[in-house]
């Protein structure tokens, strides 16, 4: 055969038309697929090895019990290690500590003292490096992916400084994304997005898109979202950090308010003092550790 | 189920809220795939009909007999013809003797298979008599009259295949000279020309079997040949068996054992034709792939977010997948709408010529479902890679875009 190429090479000894271009065609795919695959493996070994990835997780420490009924989270020994070229970062250096339920809890600490990194390890969305997390009285380092999945989508809200919305849903559709991937009812669903959006003072504008809402209306729509649910705890990362302070002072005052009526736990993070006063407890946070008793 | 609800939603969104411009581009790109995957089979297919019906229709019918292998001709023709024609499935029989292979203009001459024909029933087994370019077809009981094939006389066509072969300037009731197998050689008027835009029957000249017996009187109810037309939807194979116990020490075959020729054409179109289709379909992975690509890496964030709100990998892998099909539909349909009711019919309107004549698109169902199940399997696994890795990045990593 006068074509070394190897798709059809291999599907010379294929007598059907269709099979033998359909045979072909997988293979180009497959190799393309193939050759894809490993470049981006390279690169992100490349970048691994170069870049802020930590180590992965850890195991539970051998000494660790279940809290108290009464504790949202416990955490003990808890380490969180960046590596930056050569250099490690401990972001987090045996931090051990517990929130009640139903506390508005702020952690405080300036740039880089680990406070983001503390709620993305509690919120599931980022490992430790070691150390041991109970949320809602669950052991969650251990857990798979899919099963953090499914513990974010059911026991946790999150809540990002960016606000975080998806920009191709309106507000009411970005509440309701998360139930609708519970396997709640449409009806259902749909009614408890709207209520969420009348609760964070949205309810007129349920079907406007992300881009047309201000700063302070697309957080209230991402704490709609992370309540809809029903969470037992609600991590919010600086959810205040991009407002102004009549919309911060808003979005405060929701989270306080659904802490009280909902019971739900809220824990955010925050470097305004003025955040703080809304706070039951206060995590203050240093170079990664923790500095002094919670308050 | 609620994956594949999820996934459809996010699908659809996606798709009516995203970027308008990628997504007809792809559709576009999709379509110009799907057209160029049929048409240039399409094409091909109807050059390979074009020659397939030209070489049953003038030169091996449906069914050829000749005498086994001792024999140089079949005898007792007028009976067996008769007996041919009452069988099963055929739709008329013609004999024909080769009683001559050479011909001379002036001062110029060449070698060409001269036939003995009965033109009436010739012309009910094969097309040639009708494609006259000069002149007229025989007639029984002509006298010193030949009928030539275009690539023999040359008629001043410079263009015509083989014109640097032939006699070049022989014209109708031009006066030309055949040399017969006995040896004997005698004057013929040129009665017609015919071009049937096929170099395997062009060149061949025909005298009437009337006027050979007289020339030759042993060839008396004798053929070197016999050409049977079966009827429309008879299989051949079936007449062939039917034909069988007529008479002995002949032999038969089919149009499809005598297609050698064509049958090389038809395999370096089919290879040409499949390495198309497969670098049209590499076009295709290759332009979904990067679209995808470049569309998960715009949304990586937005990947990151769902994924932190616990929305799972399948139903956004899937969302992905089912774009793909979205844009392979649309553009598949509209691909197929209008390669059926605009490229084949403008096509059948103004056809391409070939070489060996007009050439229409020729499309069979089973061509235009394999194209599309090809696509759609090329479109899901050009989606699938992609929208799979984006999944297994760290959380953290997709939304900070690293």
């Amino acid at each position: 055969m006068p074509l070394a190429w190897p798709g059809l090479v291999l599907a010379a000894g294929v007598h059907h038309r269709f099979v033998r271009v359909l045979v072909a065609a997988l293979i180009v795919i497959v190799v393309i697929g193939a050759a894809a695959l490993i470049t981006m493996h390279v690169v992100r070994r490349y970048r691994k090895h170069g870049g802020d990835s930590g180590p992965g997780p850890s195991s539970a420490s051998p000494e660790s019990e279940p809290p108290l009924a009464s504790v949202a989270i416990a955490i003990t020994h808890l380490n969180k290690t960046y590596r930056m070229g050569k250099v490690e970062v401990n972001a987090l250096d045996d931090v051990s500590l517990e929130i009640p339920n139903g506390g508005l809890v702020c952690i405080m600490g300036k740039s880089g003292s680990g406070k983001s990194t503390l709620l993305r390890q509690l919120g599931l969305i980022d490992r430790p490096s070691s150390g041991t997390i109970w949320v809602c009285g669950r052991q969650v380092t251990q857990l798979s992916e899919p099963e953090r999945a499914e513990m974010r989508l059911s026991s946790l809200g999150y809540v990002f400084q960016e606000y975080a919305l998806l920009p191709e849903l309106s507000a009411h559709e970005n509440v309701y994304l998360p139930a609708m991937m519970l396997g709640q009812r449409p009806q259902q669903y749909k009614r408890r997005a709207s209520d969420l959006l009348d609760r964070v003072g949205l309810g007129p504008r349920v079907h406007h898109r992300p881009r047309e809402l201000s700063g302070g209306e697309q957080q209230r729509v991402a704490i709609a979202r992370a309540l809809v649910n029903r969470p037992k705890v609600i991590f919010a990362d600086e959810p205040t950090a991009n407002l102004d302070s009549l919309a911060a002072r808003t979005v405060m005052e929701t989270l306080q308010e659904l802490n009280r009526t909902l019971q739900v736990t809220v824990l955010f993070v925050s470097h305004d003092p003025d955040d703080a006063r809304y706070a039951t407890q206060l995590i203050q946070l240093q170079d990664g550790k923790l500095t002094g008793a919670p308050r | 189920m609620k994956t594949v609800r999820v996934a459809v939603f996010l699908a659809i969104r996606s798709v009516l809220r995203g970027n308008y411009g990628i997504a007809s581009l792809t559709t576009l790109m999709m379509l110009v795939i799907y057209v160029s995957l049929l048409f240039l089979p399409s094409l091909i297919q109807g050059a390979v009909d074009r020659v397939n019906g030209l070489l049953i229709s003038t030169v091996t019918s449906d069914i050829v007999i000749t005498p086994a292998s001792k024999s140089t001709s079949i005898g007792d023709v007028s009976r067996y013809l008769g007996k041919i024609r009452e069988t099963a499935g055929v739709a008329d029989a013609t004999a024909v003797f080769h009683i001559g292979n050479q011909i001379s203009y002036g001062s110029n001459s060449g070698t060409w298979s001269i036939d003995a024909i009965d033109p009436s029933s010739y012309r009910a087994v094969f097309a040639t008599p009708s494609n006259i370019f000069e002149g007229h077809y025989l007639s029984a009981n002509d006298t010193s009259q030949v009928f030539l094939g275009i690539a023999i006389a040359g008629a001043g066509q410079i263009r015509v295949r083989g014109y640097r072969a032939s006699l070049k300037a022989v014209y109708a009731n031009r006066q030309v000279e055949l040399t017969f197998n006995n040896g004997q050689t005698s004057q013929f008027n040129v009665k017609g020309i015919f071009n049937n835009q096929f170099p395997l029957s062009d060149n061949n000249a025909f005298i009437t079997m009337h006027e050979a017996e007289a020339l030759v009187p042993a060839i008396t109810d004798h053929a070197t040949t016999i050409f049977v037309r079966t009827k429309p939807g008879a299989r051949v194979g079936q007449v062939v068996d039917n034909l069988k116990p007529l008479q002995d020490g002949v032999q038969f075959q089919t149009s499809a054992d005598l297609g050698s020729v064509v049958a090389d054409q038809v395999a370096t179109f089919t290879l040409i034709s499949d390495i198309l289709k497969v670098v049209s379909l590499m076009t295709a992975a290759i332009t979904i792939f990067i679209i995808t690509y470049v569309d998960l890496v715009n949304k990586r964030r937005q990947i990151g977010i769902q994924r932190a709100i616990g929305i799972k990998s399948a139903p956004i892998v899937m969302s992905y997948v089912l774009k793909a099909w979205g844009f392979a539909a649309v553009g598949i349909g509209t691909g197929f709408l209008l390669f059926r009711y605009v490229a084949t019919p403008f096509v059948r309107g103004h056809p391409f010529h070939f070489p060996n004549g007009p050439v229409t698109l020729v499309t069979t169902g089973q061509e235009v479902i394999q194209d599309v199940v090809i696509l759609v399997v090329v479109a899901s696994i050009a989606a699938l890679i992609p929208a799979l890795r984006s999944v297994h990045l760290r959380i953290l990593d997709a939304i900070w875009g690293n």
